[in-house]
């Protein structure tokens, strides 16, 4: 079966209502016609590019005159970007002054890609910062999307980016604690998943039970489940202590699927561990799948009882929300987004620990009316705030926000 | 008669600048951030549009009772009624005198680590008509009916900041307008801090067909 993933605004009202879409419908109204300009880095692969494809036809069906470009760079460029991004994500990099000429030169054969007719030129994440300096060509608002967790970055290398990122009007952050100190106005947007996706979408039953049989694990039994790649900040190896800890009070079965790790030694190496701490319990089932496993992993994120995400840092934690979509209790490491997430024993329980999260595990298994309230809760709340149209809703708004400035608020009228 | 308008308001969250890791740089935060960032951290709930009913608590009581570990002043601010707050500045006032008290009666408190600070955000909000307008009772019903948790919010919830006492836009048109006293003081009645924003709706939306 197809995914649906629509570009049409109009196809979320089976899930949203009518007067949620129409909501967003209104407010995009004073943006009629308005010319958005994306660009980033790379056309295809990646999330950055993901989104953008997801988002610039939504931002065009309400009317936006959305486009979006991707900037040019040969192999020196990128390994330019490359150690930027590393050295964001706290990752020691040395950028010496000819890294930096190659950031601004690379830049600087790009500006013919700024339209001047722009109202709003949107650059997402550092590689094609240098373009602000088009922005006295034009008349457009500039906005800096940024992807990446900058609460750990070098402040060396941050310190290269802020003198860009201050000739802009606004950038635009997926969580607080990623936010700096800087003159602009900083919004904070977080990410959302589509319902529609092959990830997310809903399965036939029979399918569910088809994928967990075909990987040994009972439909019959409770399944607790961890859907991350295998390295350290996601913790497997604690996952497989708390479910040990869990045994002792309770059948269960322990599922551990993330990517396939064969260009990564460290992830080659956490895998290798994983199976070796697994040992011969044949309710352990560790399943390295291919990338493009998006309805495996959605089937076992439905067949599971229990979902863990216990990682010991994490960006904003996307498949925690998936997760809380398919109405499934999760237990998370109260660490990045899955703390904006998981509101405690509201929508899902926090762990700071393999024995907190073993003892949170047991509570689920032992209570499967709590499991149901949670999951119903956290479906609701992925519902009201982390779909696609909030996601639309919420760059609509940024858009405004910078066309009009101030704080506080402001009242519209609808042309 | 003028008619009603409903309206929405939709908000963007902004970040301040402010954070806070322990006692006194929470203090220090709720006494110099905008008046936009005490409104939203007290309101958060509501922005999250969904909570288990009964549950509604602030965000500075959330953050010292799971980040600080800071049971009894969790407890103080949790009791921070926004419903009896008619300004910005009220509440602030509440939560640093409570936050004073407490600082005044601990010898110490913990500092905790980057990824449990607290970040003040704040709001900006935009409110636009929302299409939908009602002249008659039933009018209003089927549009309070049509309504989506935007326009509850703006209101029920931001209203008794415009209107300078407590009090609902609902209530303030059905009594001024068509002469409905008793249904207007039903709906005046009404707290939105104890069920999310589409119980509120359904509970006012009931209320008016009753009366018709």
């Amino acid at each position: 079966m197809e995914s649906r993933a629509p570009s049409d605004l109009d196809a979320y009202r089976t899930i949203l209502g009518d007067e949620e879409i129409d909501s967003v419908r209104r407010l995009a109204a004073p943006l009629r016609g308005a010319l958005v300009q994306h660009v980033n880095s790379t056309a295809v692969g990646g999330g950055v590019a993901e989104i953008l494809g997801r988002l610039v036809p939504m931002m065009r069906d309400v009317g936006i005159d959305a486009h979006w470009d991707v900037m040019a760079g040969d192999a020196r460029f990128f390994a330019v970007t490359k150690a930027i991004h590393n050295a964001l994500h706290g990752v020691p990099e040395e950028i010496t002054p000819s890294m930096v000429r190659t950031f601004e030169e690379v830049g600087a054969a790009n500006l013919g890609l700024v339209r001047r007719d722009a109202d709003f030129a949107v650059i997402h994440d550092p590689q094609p910062l240098a373009l602000v300096s088009a922005r006295a060509n034009g008349r457009a608002r500039w906005l800096w999307r940024c992807h990446i967790d900058l609460s750990d970055a070098d402040p060396r290398v941050w310190a290269l980016l802020r003198d860009y990122v201050e000739h802009f009007d606004a950038a635009l952050f997926h969580l607080p604690d990623y936010a700096q100190a800087l003159s602009i106005p900083q919004f904070i947007i977080m990410p959302a998943i589509d319902p529609f996706s092959a990830k997310n979408e809903e399965l036939p039953e029979e399918e569910i039970q088809r994928v967990l049989e075909g990987f040994g694990i009972d439909p019959l039994r409770p399944i607790v489940l961890q859907v991350s790649r295998f390295d350290r900040l996601t913790d497997p190896l604690g996952v497989v202590r708390a479910y040990r800890l869990v045994r002792a009070w309770h059948d269960c079965q322990l599922v551990l699927a993330g990517g396939s790790a064969s260009d990564d030694p460290e992830g080659e190496r956490v895998l290798a561990e994983v199976r070796e701490a697994a040992g011969s319990d044949p309710d352990i089932h560790v399943l390295a799948l291919p990338p493009d496993a998006h309805r495996v992993i959605n089937a076992l994120q439905r067949g599971a009882t229990v979902i863990v995400q216990k990682s010991l840092r994490e960006g904003f934690g996307l498949v925690v929300t998936e997760a809380m979509w398919k109405g499934k209790p999760v237990v998370g490491g109260a660490v990045g987004g899955i703390r904006r997430q998981i509101i405690q024993d509201t929508t899902g329980f926090l762990v700071h620990s393999v024995e907190g999260t073993a003892f949170r595990i047991r509570q689920l298994l032992t209570n499967p009316g709590l499991a149901h309230r949670l999951g119903e809760q956290a479906r609701r709340y992925v519902r009201g705030s982390f779909l696609l149209p909030s996601y639309l809703k919420q760059w609509i708004l940024a858009l405004l926000a910078a066309r009009h400035g101030g704080r506080g608020v402001s009242y519209l009228e609808i042309p | 008669m003028r008619p009603f308008e409903f309206h929405n308001a939709l908000s963007l969250v902004t970040h301040t600048g402010y954070h806070a890791d322990d006692l006194r740089s929470l203090l220090r935060g709720i006494q110099r951030t905008p008046g936009s960032s005490i409104f939203y951290h007290v309101h958060h709930s509501l922005f999250r549009r969904h909570f288990t009913a009964g549950e509604f608590m602030n965000d500075f009581a959330r953050w010292a009772l799971q980040s600080l570990g800071e049971e009894t002043l969790g407890e103080r601010l949790s009791a921070v009624d926004p419903w009896q707050c008619l300004s910005v500045r009220e509440a602030r006032d509440q939560l640093a005198r409570i936050v004073t008290d407490h600082l005044g009666s601990t010898e110490y408190g913990i500092r905790v680590p980057a990824g449990k600070r607290f970040y003040f955000s704040a709001a900006r909000t935009f409110v636009l008509p929302s299409g939908v307008t009602a002249s008659t009772l039933s009018e209003f019903e089927a549009g309070v009916r049509r309504c989506g948790p935007d326009a509850i919010f703006h209101h029920f919830v931001t209203a008794p900041l415009r209107l300078g006492r407590r009090g609902n836009d609902f209530s303030t048109w059905l009594e001024g307008e068509l002469g409905e006293t008793g249904l207007a003081e039903e709906l005046a009645a009404l707290t939105p801090y104890d069920q999310d924003l589409y119980k509120l709706r359904d509970r006012i939306a009931g209320l008016v067909a009753r009366r018709l």
